[in-house]
């Protein structure tokens, strides 16, 4: 008997490190007959930077979509932070999006009509407890602007509207929009895509170090392999799904 | 950034088309309010055309029919009173002052006036106004005419001009009194009344001209002169109608069921207001027209509006998927295309009540000396303000369609959206 408890407490205790578990998780998008993702099990741990490589067509986006809370699983379950979404309602799992999680777009990934700054404090507006870690040592604006400082975005770059922004800086605001308030996930969606070489690799280096420093777990899907050195982890998305047919 | 301020930025990033749909907005509620001042100026000025009189008496008639003939000039009487009864009638222990009315000549298609000077004292219109002389004075001699200020100001009269009344109302009669001229003597200010469009005469000057007239047409052989008929004794024989103001108003209806009762001949008094309200329900309906027409233009600057929103949508589906990205719930997106809604619409409303009363300081002297129309520069009456509050309580519900479109992308899009 004590050997089982023993193991059952290991792999509790292994369990405790867990930031993200997937256990045979279902889903088709409404509308589609067919089947579209299905994964039996997922884990990554608290604090790993994981690469899901995948080619494109394979349910990267959709995926992310499961893990954010934005879409809710036909069946299994989905743990994030120790919460299981799919026992949420949808309300909470805004409201636990907003306070547990950050995400970077692909492209296009600030509102056009504000200011890095406004873009930037749109993560906490409707996340009450991580506005209150980021105005831990000051307000939230000072913390805005401290982060995006630390991304090389100056205060007078802080001030532009994003449409004053070149690609590359725009997707650091985007960064730093998802890091402030120090999420437990940050999620990035072919964040690089839209940059050359040299600047994919600045912006890597720049988010690696800054979820390192907020000790939060970085979860990033590509279809491009040559990014994999920058990551603790790379997990192929076709390894990970038992079928899938039509993804989105 | 909350919501409000998310929305105005929003709706900045998008100006012309926000400015434009606010303007189309603003049009319709200056249309709106524009038409309920016309219509309640219309109304008032229709009520204020005659004021201080308490009972118009005439032959037998409809109430409506001897309003029209007697104030505003418009149709004719079915029969004339005679002189004896309007002594009569005047002479009740109720009236205070009786001023008799004899129409049924014109000039150029403007009716004549067969009065007493007792009109220029007791006529009374928009509360109380007094009729005053802009030119010139009251008429004295037997052929001394007075004119409304729109006869002059169209025929280019002035003081001291020879006119020829016309027998009959025709704008064109082939009957003129031409022996008997008229010299005009006064000219009255603009009333925005039937007074302005009205040849003033006395009423032994009606008599004079007809003196030589049997059955409707002239006696040739019998022809009088201007000088012949100042000899003769021009007492009045009959008038078209009398206005009559009591001593008090209490005694309103004892007058005029003695007056429905007289025996003698067939006549009857009216309350002008009464009369005035029985008019305005016929008249009612163009009303109603002017609201339906002021509803569905407010209604297409609305659905104008909700076209621009749903327009921007899909290019807005990145914003909505940032939105849901930092926890923005499904709802939320919809309160944010409601707000902007209700922006566009509550500065429409703003800018479009602030253009109206611009604009009707500006031009309300002038509609007034054009157009006889008096609009009051009031603050808007309840009705208005609940109506303006309608219209942005309709925005926010005619938002709601961009508003589901957009929360049924926020559902649907996930974290998919690519352009």
């Amino acid at each position: 008997m004590t050997p089982l408890v023993a193991a059952a407490d290991t792999a509790d205790a292994r369990d405790k490190g867990l930031m993200v578990r997937c256990t045979d998780v279902r889903f088709s998008w409404p509308g589609s007959r067919r089947f579209t993702l299905d994964i039996p099990s997922l884990r990554i741990a608290r604090g790993r930077r994981v690469l899901l490589l995948g080619p494109s067509g394979t349910g990267k986006s959709t995926l992310l979509s499961l893990l954010a809370g934005i879409v809710a699983p036909d069946n299994g379950a989905i743990e994030i932070a120790g919460e299981n979404l799919s026992r949420l309602s949808p309300a909470a799992r805004d409201r636990h999006r907003a306070e547990r999680l950050g995400i970077i777009f692909q492209m296009f990934n600030l509102l056009p009509y504000g200011r890095a700054i406004d873009n930037v404090l749109l993560a906490l507006q409707f996340a009450p407890a991580r506005r209150a870690r980021a105005s831990r040592e000051g307000s939230a604006y000072t913390e805005a602007l401290r982060l995006l400082g630390r991304l090389g975005i100056d205060d007078t770059l802080a001030r532009a509207t994003s449409a004053q922004l070149s690609v590359g800086q725009q997707q650091r605001v985007a960064a730093a929009r998802a890091l402030i308030g120090q999420p437990d996930v940050v999620i990035a969606d072919e964040p690089t895509s839209a940059l050359d070489r040299a600047r994919q690799r600045d912006f890597l280096s720049l988010l690696s170090d800054e979820v390192a420093a907020s000790d939060a777990t970085l979860i990033m899907v590509s279809h491009d392999e040559t990014m994999v050195d920058a990551f603790d982890e790379v997990l192929h998305l076709e390894s990970l799904i038992a079928s899938s047919e039509a993804p989105q | 950034m909350n919501l409000p301020r998310l929305a105005l930025m929003s709706l900045a990033s998008r100006w012309p088309t926000a400015i434009l749909s606010m303007l189309a907005i603003a049009f319709s509620v200056m249309l709106f309010l524009g038409v309920e001042k016309v219509r309640n100026g219309a109304r008032a000025s229709f009520a204020d055309t005659i004021s201080g009189t308490d009972v118009i008496v005439g032959a037998r008639a409809g109430s409506v029919q001897l309003l029209l003939y007697s104030v505003f000039r418009i149709g004719n009487a079915t029969n004339n009173v005679t002189w004896q009864t309007y002594e009569t009638v005047r002479s009740r222990p109720e009236v205070e002052w009786s001023v008799p009315l004899s129409l049924g000549d014109s000039h150029r298609g403007y009716r004549v006036l067969g009065t007493t000077t007792g009109y220029f004292d007791h006529y009374r219109y928009r509360r109380d106004r007094e009729l005053v002389f802009k030119e010139g004075t009251r008429f004295d001699d037997l052929f001394d005419a007075v004119l409304g200020a729109d006869v002059a100001a169209a025929l280019g009269y002035k003081i001291g001009q020879s006119i020829i009344v016309s027998h009959g109302l025709g704008r064109v009669s082939f009957t003129d009194h031409a022996d008997k001229p008229f010299t005009v003597v006064g000219i009255l200010a603009k009333t925005g009344t039937p007074v302005d469009r009205t040849v003033h005469v006395s009423l032994e000057a009606i008599e004079a001209i007809h003196a030589d007239w049997r059955g409707g047409s002239r006696d040739m052989r019998n022809k009088l002169s201007a000088e012949d008929v100042r000899k003769m004794d021009l007492s009045p024989k009959a008038i078209t109608a009398a206005l009559v103001g009591l001593k008090s108003r209490l005694q309103v209806f004892r007058f005029r069921s003695a007056v429905n009762s007289y025996r003698e001949e067939a006549i009857t008094a009216v309350l002008p207001g009464v009369a005035l309200a029985e008019l305005w329900e016929l008249v009612g309906q163009a009303e109603t027209a002017l609201a339906i027409v002021s509803g569905m233009v407010i209604l297409t600057a609305l659905l104008g509006m909700v076209t621009m929103l749903l327009a921007t949508l899909n290019e807005r589906r990145r914003e909505m998927a940032i939105l849901r990205s930092v926890g923005a719930r499904p709802r939320t997106v919809v309160g944010l295309l409601v707000a902007e809604a209700g922006i566009l619409t509550l500065g429409g409303v703003i800018v479009g009540a602030l253009a109206l009363y611009a604009v009707l300081f500006a031009v309300r002297g002038l509609i007034d000396d054009r157009f006889g129309l008096y609009i009051a520069f009031s603050p808007p009456t309840s009705w208005e303000l609940w109506t303006l509050v309608g219209i942005v309580a309709a925005g926010l519900v005619v938002g709601l369609i961009p508003a589901w479109r957009a929360y049924r992308h926020s559902l649907a899009d996930g974290m998919l959206v690519r352009s």
